[in-house]
Formats: C-alpha cells, structure tokens, sequence
C-alpha cells in the first residue's frame, strides 16, 4: 500500500543515489536532478490526496490529517517549483533536504507519539537550516545561526519535556495518558509546549524569526513561514486535544494569553518597519496567533477553525513571500520603493496586493473566512472580550497592510501604462504559480467543508 | 417573473466586458459599458415591479450556514429603487476628476454597484456582510485614488472607522446565529421576534453603535468631513446617497425583524442623541464657508433625522425614515454634482469666491435652487414628505421632541445665505467665462429634479411598496 510519506522516503534515498551516478558519469547538467526531486514531490501530493497517510503504531491519521497534509504538499510543490525557476544554480544537495523537510512536516502532524514526534521535528528542522544558506554570505550565515541555536535549545526543551512525561505517565504514545502523577506532567506539558511554541513562532519564543526570515531568501521565507509553522500549529492541537484533555481546564488562561500576546505584539511592531519584508514577517507572527486562539479554546468548532486558519494564512503567506521575490528581483526592499520603481510588472503586484487582503481578512477571500470561523467559536465558548481585543489588532493590522497599498497605487505610478516587460519563460512560470496561488487563496471558500 | 439574480447579472457582465475591453485594446469608451450594465438593470428593474420578483438561493457551505439567497423583505424595495438608479446620474461627474485610468475607476464604479444591490437584496446575513464588506473595500480605493492630496489619510480614517462597524455588525450576526442556528432572515425573524434577553438587547446595541459610525450620527461621526471633502465628485455623491443609508438599513432589519422590542428599549436615549446630532450638524454647517463642506454636514444632519424617525417606535415615524433616506439619497448627489460643476467652472467651492452666478450660469442657479428648496423641505419636493412624516410619529412617541424642527430652521438659515451668496448679489469669481451646465450634466440634474418632485408629488409609489409587518 503505498502512501505519501513512502514516495518521499524513497524519493530522499533515490535522489541521493543518481546524484552520485551523476558524479561519477560526469555529467554536469544539474536540472535533471532538480526536475527529479519536483516530480518526486507532485507525486507524492497526489498520492497523499488518493490514498493518505502513513498508519503503523506510531502515526496515527485523524480526519483532519488530510487535509493538512495535501496542502503542506501542494505548497511544498509549489515554492519548490518556485525556487527552481528563482535560482540560477540549485545546489543538488539542497534538493534532498528539501524533500526530508517535507517529509518531517508531514511526519510531524500524523504523530501519535512524543518519540516520532521529536524525530519528525527534527526531520524537519535540520534540513531548513541547510535551507537557509542557499547563497552563502554574511547574512544568510547570521541567519542559519542564530535558527540553528534556537532550534537546538527547543528541541533540547521538547525531549526533556517528553521524558517528565514519560515519567509521569507511565508511556510516550498520546493515548494511553490516562492516569498521571501531576507534580512531573503540569512542567512536562510546559515545557514541552515551550519547545514546540518556537516553531510556530508563538510570543516569547519568536525571537529568531524576523533575523531567520529576514536573512534567508524571499522564496526560501515562503516555504518557512507557511509550511513548518503550520506543522508547528498543528502538532500543538494534536497534543492538546489527544494528549492533553486533562490539562484543558488550567492550560487554557495560559493559552489565550500565549495567543493575545502573540497577536499583539508582533501588529504593533509591524507599524514602524519601512522594510517590506519585515513587516510581513512580522504580521505572519501575528497571524499564527490568530491560529493559536483557535488552539487555545480546545472545542470541536474551534479546533475545525484553528485547522482552516492554518490553511488559509500560510497559503497567503506563501503567496505573499513568493510576489515579494518577484518584486525584490526589480529592486524594491522598502515600502516605499514600491511607489518608486518601475516596470514590476502585473501579477506580482495582485499578488501581493490579495495576499495582503487575506491576511487583513476581507471577503471572498480565505483569510476573511478563517476569521469568521475563529470570530465564530470564541463567541460560541462565550469570549466575547476576547472578540473585541482581536477586533482592536484588526484595526491595527488594517492601517498597516494598507499603507502598502498608499504606496502601491501611489498616484504618479498610477500614471504610467504597465510596460510589457520582455517576456522571460521563468518569470512567466513565475507568474503562473502566483496565479495559481491566488486562486486559491480567492476560491477556497469551498474547502471549508473539507476541514 | 424575474429572478433577482437577474438585476446583479448586467452589472458582473459589465465587469467581465471591462476585462476584456482592456484584453482586447479596443476603442469603446468603458463609460459605455458601464452605462449600458446599469441601463440594463434599472430595466430589469422596472420590468420586477410590473411582474413580481422571485427569490435565489444558491448554497455555498452547510457548515457555517453561507448561501447567497436574495429575497426581497418588507423594506428592500425603495432602497433597490435608490440604488439601481441613482449612481447611474451620478457616474457622468466622473469627468471632473477622473482624468487617468478610467478602465479602473468604471470596473471599481460596477462592483460597488452591484456589491449593493446585492446587499439590499439579500436574505442571508453572511453574505449581506460579505457584499457590504466588498463594496467598502471598494470604496476605500475609489476615495484614496482619485482624491485630493490628502485622501489616503481620508480613506485610512473611513477604512477604519467603517471596518470597526463592520466588525461590530459582524459580532452582532454571530450573536443571532448562536442564538437561533442559522443566518436566513426568515427563520431568524420567526424564532426572535417576540423575544425579549438581556442577550439580544446587547445585539441591538452592537448594531445601533455601527449605525452610528456608518450613517454618521454624532458624536462618532468624525471621519465624515475628510472622506467627503476629499474624494471625487461622484464618489462623494456615492458616499452620501448610498453608503450611509447602509447602516440604516441593517439597523431596520434589527428593528423591524429581529430584535423588535429591544428597540424600543432604546428609542428614547437615541433620539436624544439624534436631536443633539442634528444641531450639531446644523451649527456647523452654519459655519462652513465651503460649499462642499457645508453640503457633508448637511447630509448629517438629515441622517440625523432619519435615525430619530427610525427609532420612532411607530410606523409612521419608520416611514418617514425611510422616505427621508431614500429623498436624500436624490438630493444629495445632485448637489454634489453641482458642487463639482462649479470646481471645474471656477476652481474652488468656496462661497466667498464666488458669487452672482445668476447672470451667467442661470441653469446652474436654477438646479441649485432646487437643490436648496427640495433640501429644505419645500412642499412639492420629496424631502417635505420624509421631514413630515418623521416629525409626525416623533410627535406621536413623545411630543418634545419636536424641538428639533429649529435644527430645521437653522437648515433655512445656512441654505438660503448661501444661494444669496452664490447666486444673487454682484458677480465675481476666479475665471470670467464660466460655460453653462453641457448637454450630460444637464441629463444628470434633470433626471435628478424629475425624481425628487415625481416623490414629492406622488409618494405613494415609494410608500405603498414598503410593507413593514413582513420579513
């Protein structure tokens, strides 16, 4: 029976090997190894939306598994076809990263054992530091660093965490937690939660984000603001709800605070970024928050919203990252330059422009209907002042995403006929991929039910 | 019988043609096309009111209850009538500003268009909020982009303030929904019409706040005066005509349908605040010494008005709120037409640059009088009929309350001084030839004209079609 994770377990083994065919063959053409790895990946999205997921003692699929699992594949396909197109040379080991990066992410959120968990987290973290030292200078290596150090004290609280656990508990897997020894589970679950908290960027621990996002490529930061921190999110509801039902009661006060906190401070620091980039990795830190409230209220409605959250923004943070290199590649690194330069071309700038629309969450747009899903079940638990705190960083987040329009449409710019540009296969694929994006990100209202 | 999905359809073929109008390179103005989309639906619509309108309902998601259902309820029809056909006039004014990217600015007229039409119409609250919010995005981009200097602050203060209603309004929905499972109007209005808690007094409450913001009523009315003033002439008449009377029309739809006897909870209180918004708006208006600025806080000032007779508690007093909106919503896009036809003959509105306009525009003047005269309430008009009406069932819930009519009088004072300025008295202004009103202003202020005295002569046409016991 062969599922996703078998094609991309096989796939990480096999493009090693024809590399090192290639080698010795001497063949210099690189592009057949990238174009391998691409074909491995599509496939095993299509597998994952045929047949499923892995099951044996330690995954265990829960009906939401698909779900998330076929889109962190459609937007690995994705950026990854992206970054082929985007670099001149690909490195041919990066590939093979790329794939176990993939395969740790969606190993990570069918886990049902603190063992694969940890394994599957680090599948997945290790690769991407790789990842974001694509093009090897000063600031990329400041980047990879100062993720690799956070990324190695998370893991190191995450295993600790784990065996208080086991201690307590008697055993790793998250179903059989049913008689504990409170004094070693309350610090176990706390620190296992700050462990995991860094990879979905969650307040205290999202300090290595902005200088990681910031350092690593722009298409690079596409794939890691959408896909580990979904990963990230994911894994926390799996733990919550099947490892955790115990722990409902006092965990939630912590976790709607994780959640406020995550939401606030990140829209009050995006206000006074000038970089482009900056501010949007600071609003998809505040978007993760918005997940997180959904987390935090730990009912059926909520944690269907807190899924179709995930979706909706890292499919939006994808988008917006990718047009964002489309643009950086005609010069615009400020907001403002974005009034400034010339010639940027159609697509990229609608992309950005209904990327950012989603995030600010207007309709018909996905963002809007994440929103209304997570507005939905805090009134439902009965939250109300909860809703209106979010209402207030709504507004917030509002002024900033549209002062990227003030810039974009700015009134000189609007003046000048968009220029053919002469067309370039790549950039054309380019836009293809955006488009395809975009579309989604405008239509998927109808994947609702599918969450 | 036509279907209502029928009366949206011109107007998302219009956007399409504008697609691809702007693939194809060809040579048709894009006002045509807008033109012939708004033609077409105000057809439809008057081939409705002769057959009857039937309903749509097309499911999108069972799990949260979205369906894009129209249904025409008791109180939809004079506010389809005011938005089929009023930004069709008013789109002629685009030429005073719009002098670049016109593809654009059409595309962003017909999806406003057909955003409220599709609001007025529908009978699911999700998507109600889902066009009313399309149809401020729109607007956010039609104010920033083709404003004044300073319109992005403008826009982002709109932006804002209409994006906290909208939330607000978007809370109170999701209240009703957990209390009664579901979002259709009918079946909401059948389970919460006789109820009376605490809970669906607060959802009152939420929506009465978001009225506030949206029509603007004192003391929440603050982005009112830079989204007006600095946006282009058919946007502002847009603005004015129809994006105020949104939030009155969700605050009847909690009135009349849902929350029935917790509005009458509120009536006094607000009708206060109406009456201080009105002197309020009146005084400042009083004030102003620019035409454009005076014509804003003058339609705040009748808005006032038709809240207080919305909260009337009688119907004679809803009726008159919204025969005074719907008046209104005629009146002020003419003035703002002429408003804009003076800035682009002189190069300022400013009342004390110009004057005597009688001996070389007397077209202008005529229209301006009537503007003046149909604001005031002069018998003949249709604005007569709304401020008769609503201070007759004010009078009935509690007579004191008549004290607002002086706001009436102050109104007299500020619009009579000012034709006196602008049109009698010695001439001068800025340019010495000033053209007379050209062949398509002259359409728009007739056509206009020939709407207000047609209401002020026979209301019963608008009357008669509101139906106020009926979902």
């Amino acid at each position: 029976m062969i599922n996703a994770q078998y094609i991309l377990i096989v796939g990480a083994l096999l493009v090693p090997l024809v590399d090192l065919l290639r080698r010795e063959l001497n063949v210099k053409a690189t592009k057949i190894i990238n174009y391998l790895t691409l074909s491995i990946l599509l496939l095993s999205f299509i597998f994952e939306v045929l047949f499923g997921n892995i099951q044996s003692t330690l995954f265990n699929s829960v009906d939401y598994s698909y779900f998330i699992n076929s889109f962190i594949l459609l937007l690995s396909t994705l950026i990854f076809s992206f970054m082929l197109l985007h670099f001149e040379k690909l490195d041919t080991y990066i590939d093979v990263f790329f794939i176990i990066t993939v395969l740790g992410a969606t190993l990570m959120v069918i886990s049902s054992n603190f063992l694969s968990l940890i394994i599957s987290l680090e599948m997945m973290s290790i690769p991407s530091y790789a990842l974001v030292l694509i093009v090897k200078d000063k600031k990329h290596l400041e980047g990879t660093f100062k993720y690799l150090f956070i990324s190695m004290l998370s893991i190191a609280f995450l295993v600790f965490g784990s065996s208080l656990i086991f201690l307590s508990s008697g055993s790793l897997s998250f179903s059989s937690l049913s008689t504990v020894n409170y004094l070693l589970f309350l610090p176990g679950i706390a620190i296992v939660l700050a462990g995991i908290a860094y990879e979905a960027t969650l307040v205290p621990f999202h300090s290595w984000a902005p200088d990681t996002y910031d350092a690593a490529d722009s298409t690079v930061t596409a794939f890691l603001s959408s896909v580990p921190k979904a990963a990230g999110l994911i894994v926390i509801v799996h733990i919550f709800t099947y490892a955790f039902p115990l722990a409902e009661e006092f965990m939630l006060v912590t976790l709607m605070i994780l959640a406020m906190a995550t939401i606030i401070v990140p829209s009050i620091i995006a206000i006074s970024q000038s970089k482009l980039k900056r501010m949007l990795i600071y609003s998809s830190i505040a978007q993760s928050g918005f997940a997180f409230v959904g987390v935090s209220l730990l009912s059926t409605i909520s944690v269907y919203s807190a899924v179709f959250y995930v979706f909706a923004f890292a499919t939006a943070d994808a988008l917006v990252f990718l047009s964002l290199s489309m643009l950086e590649s005609k010069g615009v690194y400020l907001i403002s330059d974005l009034g400034k330069a010339k010639n940027l071309g159609m697509v990229p700038v609608l992309g950005l422009s209904l990327g950012l629309l989603s995030l600010a969450g207007f309709p018909p747009t996905i963002g809007f209907f994440g929103k209304l899903l997570i507005f939905m079940s805090l009134i439902f638990q009965g939250y109300v002042w909860v809703v209106i705190v979010l209402i207030a960083v709504l507004l917030f987040s509002t002024f900033y995403y549209y002062n990227v329009f003030r810039n974009m449409y700015r009134r000189k710019y609007f003046l000048t006929k968009f220029v053919p540009i002469k067309s370039d296969i790549r950039w054309a694929l380019k836009e293809a991929i955006i488009i395809i994006l975009m579309a989604i990100v405008f239509a998927g209202v109808a994947l609702i039910s599918a969450a | 019988m036509i279907n209502l999905i029928y009366l949206i359809l011109p107007g998302v073929l219009g956007v399409i043609a504008l697609y691809l109008k702007d693939i194809t390179h060809s040579n048709i103005p894009s006002k045509s096309i807008s033109y012939t989309a708004m033609g077409a639906t105000l057809l439809l619509l008057l081939l409705g009111t002769i057959f009857g309108f039937s309903g749509f309902n097309l499911a999108i998601s069972k799990a949260i209850d979205l369906s894009i259902s129209f249904n025409l309820n008791g109180i939809s029809l004079p506010f389809l009538f005011l938005a089929v056909l009023m930004p069709m006039l008013v789109l002629p004014s685009f030429k005073y500003d719009v002098f670049d990217k016109k593809l654009t600015f059409n595309v962003l007229f017909l999806v406003i268009y057909v955003s409220i039409i599709s609001m007025f119409m529908s009978s699911n609250l999700l998507s109600l909020f889902i066009f009313m919010e399309i149809s401020l995005l729109s607007a956010f981009f039609a104010i920033f982009l083709w404003g004044n200097e300073s319109s992005f602050n403008s826009a982002m203060k709109f932006l804002i303030f209409t994006q906290i209603s909208s939330m607000l309004i978007l809370t109170a929905f999701l209240m009703v929904f957990l209390y009664t499972g579901s979002f259709e109007l009918t079946s909401i209005g059948a389970f919460t019409h006789s109820a009376n808690s605490i809970y669906l007094s607060t959802v009152f409450m939420l929506v009465l706040v978001a009225a506030i913001i949206k029509f603007p009523v004192f003391p929440l009315h603050v982005w009112m005066p830079g989204a007006y003033y600095d946006s282009a002439t058919s946007i502002t008449a847009l603005l004015s005509g129809l994006f105020s009377k949104i939030g009155g029309y969700i605050l009847l739809l909690f009135i009349l349908f849902i929350t029935p006897i917790s509005a009458s909870y509120f009536s006094m209180p607000v009708m206060i605040l109406a009456v201080i918004s009105a002197f309020y708006a009146a005084f400042i208006a009083l004030s102003k010494k620019d035409l454009k600025m005076m014509f804003s806080y003058s339609s705040m000032l009748y808005m006032s008005l038709a809240l207080m007779g919305i909260m009337s508690n009688n119907a004679i007093g809803i009726d008159g709120g919204i025969f005074l909106m719907i008046s209104y919503g005629f009146i002020s896009p003419l003035a703002f037409i002429l408003t804009g036809y003076l800035r682009s003959q002189t190069g300022t509105t400013d009342m004390t640059k110009v004057g005597g306009l009688m001996k070389k525009v007397p077209t202008f003047a005529l229209f301006f009088f009537i503007v003046v005269f149909a604001s005031i309430g002069v018998p003949g008009f249709s604005n007569f009929i709304g401020e008769f009406l609503v201070f007759l069932g004010v009078f009935k819930f509690y007579p004191l309350i008549i004290i607002s009519i002086v706001s009436m009088l102050i109104a007299t004072g500020y619009y009579l001084s000012a034709v006196k300025r602008i049109v009698f008295e010695k001439f001068f202004a800025p340019v010495k030839n000033l053209h007379d009103l050209s062949k398509s202003e002259l359409i728009q202020t007739v056509a206009l004209s020939f709407v207000i005295i047609i209401l002020g002569i026979m209301p019963y046409i608008l009357i008669n079609s509101i139906n106020l016991g009926v979902v």
